[in-house]
């Protein structure tokens, strides 16, 4: 099977809203308000955004509409789940169930159109090169024609590892999941460090969303963010928590996309190499140190 | 205080399913109630001129699964329905179904006493299907599917024929000898498409080479877009997509890339203008209101019917001088095989080479 280097670029493009968005949940889940709500405020972010981008003609005005309209469903999401208490799953689901039907609903009735929208006034992300690094070889296929966000991604990433292990914030996210207790006993407001995270969510969420509908593609088409957002999740629950451990799945997801793209080249079945990413994660999960131990425990006693 | 703002919180979350459940639900359960109302209000109607049977008056009902509004498929479908409908005085419902309510829906609607039905798509076959026996005075119009029903006409399109000539256009047009071909899943249905494809280019170039993928999903335009690029990339320049709205985005690679590409379902031609050199249509509209027309006439025929080129039944539609500037040598050929096909002088195979058995 010939790989093709181009491979570099589909796994950057399709890593990018799995990365942002399971960023923005990282803190969720480490404040103890596990979040999952990513795939419905991408879905609204992609669908504000364009409605945004379609209104003024502007891709900025795009993003920030995307931005608020994730924000606003992560609001929702704060005042159900914390303000509330209401279940955080079940929360999620109804909300990732609203974003769907909301949606579908708001394309109706806004553009009149079912399924897609698609228009010249949309304007697309602008794209860019980094200067130097885009003149190398084979590794110019990450620095050449992406949008900021795709390098934001990465950047955030490093952003997150830093703010986790190096900052009192951190460790205050940090032990709101651990110990709520402990942090209330110092006088740490752990509702508003909870807050803060569902709002670090609902923006990154929000950039993830812009990313689907304006910055590889310049158009909404319901349910487009087709469970990346899950993905995301998937990512987020093997990481346990661990930034780069985060970075690492997601990468992995887009490499199995990627490849499964280009086996569909050669002669093998493309029902099965369909299957390949989703594959890939099941393997990862099951790869986990917990699960890896509980399997040796399980082998050794069926040998003693 | 705790418990108040804990059943508060029971209360919104239960609004707020139950509105995402409205809203996609939508315009599907308002149309779906409207049927009962307007059945009491024929109903009453029929009570007070019980007489009125000799000139027959028809109701027809249009039940989709996929919405309104999508300027493809299902817009053409309404509109051929539209149109036999007016012509022939018929009181109409337009049903958008839900997953999980099409059968109780066409049932529904048998009971109301509609006596035309036209179910759309693939997602209807299994429904219509089961509800169809039990009412043998309904006539029953499906398109896409494949049922024996002495009251059900199934309406199939022979999709090899038009992306035969997509084929013959695409194996003419090519400078690299590598052309595309994306579909939305594999199945039988999608490889009728990429069969003709292939048996086209390859009786004008027989050295041609025909790389299909799938994206495996109708609604995903970003991997689309990432297969099209990809196909691209390898060296095609020309890519037929047959995946819906998962085809969007291989418009937006070729506007990327500068590669052509040939639209499907509907006329594409003017999306991408300069780049897509032509479209394979398939002309729902027509059949639909044909076969209304047989039942308003009264010669309604059952069976499985498969329409092709002949008739114009499904057709390439090329674009225009400003939209794409088609050689002559091009459309000569195009036209020829048309007329071979549709004369049936070339025999189309509907199964893709690598589906063949060898």
């Amino acid at each position: 099977m010939p790989i093709n280097v181009t491979l570099l670029a589909v796994v950057a493009r399709v890593t990018t809203p799995i990365v942002l968005c399971a960023s923005g949940g990282l803190y969720c889940q480490m404040a103890g308000t596990p979040n999952i709500t990513l795939e419905g405020a991408m879905l609204m972010a992609a669908f504000t955004g364009v409605a945004g981008s379609y209104y003024t003609g502007s891709a900025l005005a795009g993003l920030l509409c995307a931005i608020a309209g994730s924000m606003a469903v992560n609001l929702l999401f704060g005042f159900l789940h914390l303000k509330l208490g209401g279940e955080g799953t079940i929360t999620g689901f109804a909300i990732n169930s609203l974003c769907l039907g909301l949606t579908t609903f708001l394309l109706r009735s806004m553009f009149h159109v079912t399924g897609t929208l698609v228009d010249d006034r949309i304007t697309g992300l602008t794209r860019y090169s980094v200067p130097v690094l885009k003149d190398i070889p084979v590794i110019q296929q990450l620095f050449t024609g992406h949008t900021l966000c795709t390098y934001f991604s990465w950047a955030f990433v490093i952003l997150t590892y830093i703010i986790f292990y190096k900052t009192r914030y951190g460790m205050n996210v940090r032990a709101c999941g651990e110990n709520p207790g402990a942090v209330a006993a110092v006088g740490v407001s752990v509702q508003r460090i909870r807050w803060s995270t569902v709002l670090i969510s609902g923006f990154m969420s929000g950039l993830a969303g812009a990313q689907i509908s304006l910055g590889y593609l310049s158009m909404f088409s319901e349910n487009m963010t087709s469970g990346r957002g899950f993905i995301a999740l998937a990512a987020i629950m093997l990481s346990g928590g661990r930034p780069v451990a985060m970075f690492v799945a997601a990468l992995l997801f887009g490499v199995a996309e990627g490849l499964s793209n280009q086996a569909q080249l050669t002669t093998v079945s493309s029902h099965l190499i369909l299957t390949l990413p989703y594959l890939m994660v099941i393997v990862v999960l099951l790869m986990q140190p917990e699960q890896m131990r509980a399997l040796k425990l399980r082998i050794k006693q069926m040998k003693g | 205080m705790k418990k108040t703002a804990k059943w508060i919180s029971v209360l919104v979350s239960a609004m707020v399913l139950a509105s995402s459940l409205c809203a996609c639900g939508g315009s599907g359960q308002k149309a779906a109630e409207s049927p009962t109302t307007k059945a009491s209000a024929a109903e009453s109607g029929a009570k007070g001129s019980g007489e009125a049977e000799s000139s027959k008056q028809w109701k027809a009902a249009l039940v989709t699964a996929q919405k309104l509004g999508d300027q493809g498929v299902t817009d053409l479908c309404h509109g051929g329905f539209m149109k036999a409908a007016e012509e022939y005085g018929m009181d109409t419902q337009i049903v958008e179904v839900q997953k999980g309510e099409y059968e109780e829906s066409i049932r529904a609607l048998c009971e109301d006493g509609y006596n035309i039905v036209v179910a759309l798509n693939v997602e209807l076959v299994d429904a219509t299907s089961k509800v169809a026996p039990d009412y043998p005075d309904v006539n029953f119009i499906l398109t896409l599917g494949e049922v024996e029903l002495d009251n059900l006409k199934c309406l199939l399109g022979q999709e090899h024929e038009g992306s035969y000539l997509a084929g013959v256009e695409a194996g003419m047009i090519t400078k690299t000898n590598h052309i595309g071909f994306i579909g939305g899943q594999d199945n039988a249905e999608i490889n009728r498409f990429l069969a003709g494809y292939e048996q086209g280019a390859k009786s004008v170039n027989p050295d041609i080479v025909v790389d299909p993928v799938y994206v495996g999903s109708f609604e995903d335009p970003t991997k689309g877009k990432d297969l099209a690029l990809m196909l691209y990339n390898q060296g095609c320049d020309i890519v037929y997509a047959a995946a819906a709205k998962s085809g969007l985005g291989m418009f937006d690679a070729a506007k990327e890339t500068g590669g052509l590409c040939i639209g499907v379902d509907v006329n594409q031609n003017d999306v991408l203008p300069g780049q897509v050199i032509g479209s394979m249509a398939i002309a729902y509209d027509k059949w639909i209101y044909d076969a209304m027309k047989e039942i308003a006439e009264d010669r309604f025929v059952a069976g499985v019917f498969w329409n092709g080129l002949k008739g114009d039944n499904v057709y390439l539609a090329l674009p225009t001088k400003e939209q794409y500037d088609l050689p002559d040598d091009v459309l000569k050929a195009v036209e020829e095989a048309r007329e071979k096909v549709a004369s049936g002088e070339i025999i189309v195979d509907p199964t893709a080479q690598k589906d063949r058995t060898q």
